[in-house]
């Protein structure tokens, strides 16, 4: 598991490279994630083009981040979502809640 | 890995025995996804892995409350017509699943309790009988 920052436009763009986010390592991949934003400049990415699988688990992880940062009127986008963590995003209606981005390159527009 | 023919269909059977530890899920996953690789296209396997890892995390964390002396039971079936997967764990069992019509209002921004839903949505079919939870995903509804 590896997750990284880059600073682009404003927005810190955090990646998250493992194949799965999921219950095994949902408390490292939040703890990694909100270390590395500030709350000084909550304008979030998230880059999950690096993720092949998502359950519920991971999912309560980024539903975690995004409540933190609507706590500092911050923004999270999500991009680059392979094909199942697509598919739960819609099964679960999360599209209604976090804004989702086809291209990483375009969410720090 | 038990083989057994008859007439209709050819039927493979296996089955993963898992102490009651979180640790255990990557293996589970990984052990699933190698089983269902010849046996099922991506997006079937994708449904299977999700809702099995979903209900094998519930049973040890809410069946066997983490007990790592207590086990969770997986059995999985393949037929021409269905892949079956029987969860078993050691706890008191659940009363009832959720309906269809109650698992579509999911409270999206609940940080728990999606698992059982998630399966009554994507499953073709659940039984439940106390602790043990039977999942039937058709390979024909589902494009194996």
């Amino acid at each position: 598991m590896n997750i990284s920052k880059t600073m682009m436009n404003g927005y810190t763009k955090i990646a998250i490279e493992a194949e799965r986010l999921d219950v095994a390592n949902m408390a490292d991949m939040k703890t990694g994630i909100l270390e590395n934003i500030d709350d000084s400049n909550p304008r979030v990415v998230i880059d999950l083009s690096g993720v092949a699988f998502l359950d519920s688990s991971g999912m309560s992880v980024l539903i975690g981040v995004f409540k933190h940062l609507n706590t500092i009127n911050g923004e999270l986008k999500l991009c680059g979502l392979q094909e199942q963590p697509n598919e739960l995003m819609q099964i679960t209606q999360l599209y209604n809640v976090f804004t989702v981005v086809d291209n990483c390159e375009q969410a720090v527009q | 890995m038990n083989r057994q023919y008859s007439k209709k269909s050819i039927v493979v059977q296996n089955n993963l025995v898992l102490k009651s530890e979180i640790a255990q899920i990557p293996i589970m996953h990984e052990w699933l996804k190698r089983l269902l690789k010849p046996l099922a296209n991506e997006g079937m396997s994708n449904k299977i892995l999700l809702v099995t890892q979903e209900i094998v995390t519930n049973s040890i964390i809410h069946g066997n409350h983490e007990d790592i002396n207590k086990k969770v039971v997986l059995h999985i079936d393949f037929t021409t017509e269905y892949i079956t997967v029987e969860i078993q764990d050691e706890g008191n069992g659940i009363e009832r699943l959720p309906s269809k019509e109650e698992s579509q209002v999911l409270d999206y921004m609940a940080e728990n309790g999606r698992g059982l839903k998630l399966a009554v949505l994507i499953c073709d079919d659940i039984v439940l009988k106390g602790n043990k939870i039977t999942l039937m995903f058709s390979r024909n509804t589902t494009q194996s």
